[in-house]
């Protein structure tokens, strides 16, 4: 009986020991940091295309700061809204030239060049639209962890959930803050004044 | 009998509370369609200064209009169709840009800014009401 006791205290010790080198070797420990988004690996080269047809690239956007915001054309609500509302934070932040606004679609089965030429062309201030194949805007999707969802209408129609998540990038096209959707004013006008200032 | 003249008056003062409504509508606006659109949202404000109602719906002559939230969840938008909006009693509830909203879809001609778009409205015990809102620039409504 003790006998048997005493197998079993050491069962459980080697199970324990076993617990303990596992979690402190497990590859998941070890690979946490190397997840970790830093400004260096985040976003990345793309190119895209313009509201002219033409491809756009990264390059383009070299020398001036610039926000990123991902949408869609047929979006009542969000995507106006924030627009809006980046053309009057630009302002504030320094005015209509202090950096660039890029729009960029992931609905490209509806959005093509001539499409978001238009609409981006409707805040009266500069906006860059941008589309693509849908190759080309999953993978921009995957560079920045942008997330978007088709949600059917019922009527045949559809739209669009999707990050709303404003990036901000310096002018050497490094990632430096984002503006959350439901982020006051100030703190945004200000992350912009230290994007442009950068 | 006394006693029973007592209870009828109890029971009819514990009926005040829940009062008829008395809801208003107010600052009512559409965002202007940007060219080639056919879609859009718009805005208004229910006050309340009586007991709880509910908006069943919202119409429009001029399009497809129908009730719809949008609301952020860890970063993401999410627009879900609204069954029916609760008003609360001496309350008010606002449609706003980035929240409550009447999803216009399939409008029968593009919003111009300057002109007024009729939207149907009705509510469980309020009845129905005719709101004008002003159509506005698409750059407007900044704010969330």
């Amino acid at each position: 009986m003790r006998q048997a006791r005493l197998i079993i205290w050491a069962l459980c010790a080697v199970v324990l020991v076993a617990i303990g080198v596992f979690v402190l070797t497990s590859p998941r420990s070890q690979q946490a940091p190397a997840r970790m988004v830093t400004s260096a690996s985040f976003g990345g080269p793309f190119t895209l295309v313009g509201a002219d047809g033409q491809p756009f690239g990264t390059q383009e956007l070299k020398g001036k700061p610039y926000v990123l915001f991902f949408g869609f054309t047929h979006c009542p609500d969000t995507c106006p809204t924030t627009l809006a509302r980046l053309v009057k934070l630009r302002r504030d932040a320094g005015g209509d030239g202090a950096f660039n606004i890029v729009f960029v679609t992931v609905d490209p089965e509806r959005d093509g060049p001539k499409e978001m030429g238009t609409y981006s062309k409707a805040f009266g201030a500069p906006i860059i639209g941008l589309t693509g194949s849908t190759a080309q805007i999953d993978s921009v999707k995957r560079e920045f962890g942008i997330f978007s969802q088709k949600v059917p209408t019922g009527d045949g129609d559809y739209t669009v959930d999707h990050t709303a998540t404003v990036l901000l990038f310096d002018r050497d096209g490094k990632f430096v803050a984002t503006i959350a959707p439901d982020e006051q004013d100030q703190p945004a006008i200000d992350k912009l004044k230290r994007m442009t200032a950068a | 009998m006394k006693p029973a003249l007592l209870f009828a008056a109890l029971l009819l003062a514990s009926c005040k509370p829940a009062s008829s409504p008395a809801v208003s509508v107010g600052d009512a606006w559409a965002r202007a369609t940007v060219p080639g659109q056919m879609g859009s949202a718009a805005y208004f404000t229910i006050r309340n200064g009586g007991g709880a109602d509910k908006l069943l719906s919202v119409t429009s002559p001029a399009a497809d209009a129908s009730l719809h939230s949008s609301s952020i969840d860890n970063g993401v938008m999410r627009m879900r169709p609204l069954p029916a909006l609760e008003i609360p009693a001496n309350g008010a509830v606002e449609l706003k840009p980035g929240g409550t909203h009447v999803m216009l879809m399939g409008l029968k001609q593009p919003l111009q800014a300057g002109t007024t778009l009729e939207l149907d409205l009705k509510f469980e015990k309020s009845g129905e009401r005719r709101v004008n809102a002003e159509v506005r620039p698409a750059s407007a409504g900044a704010a969330m």
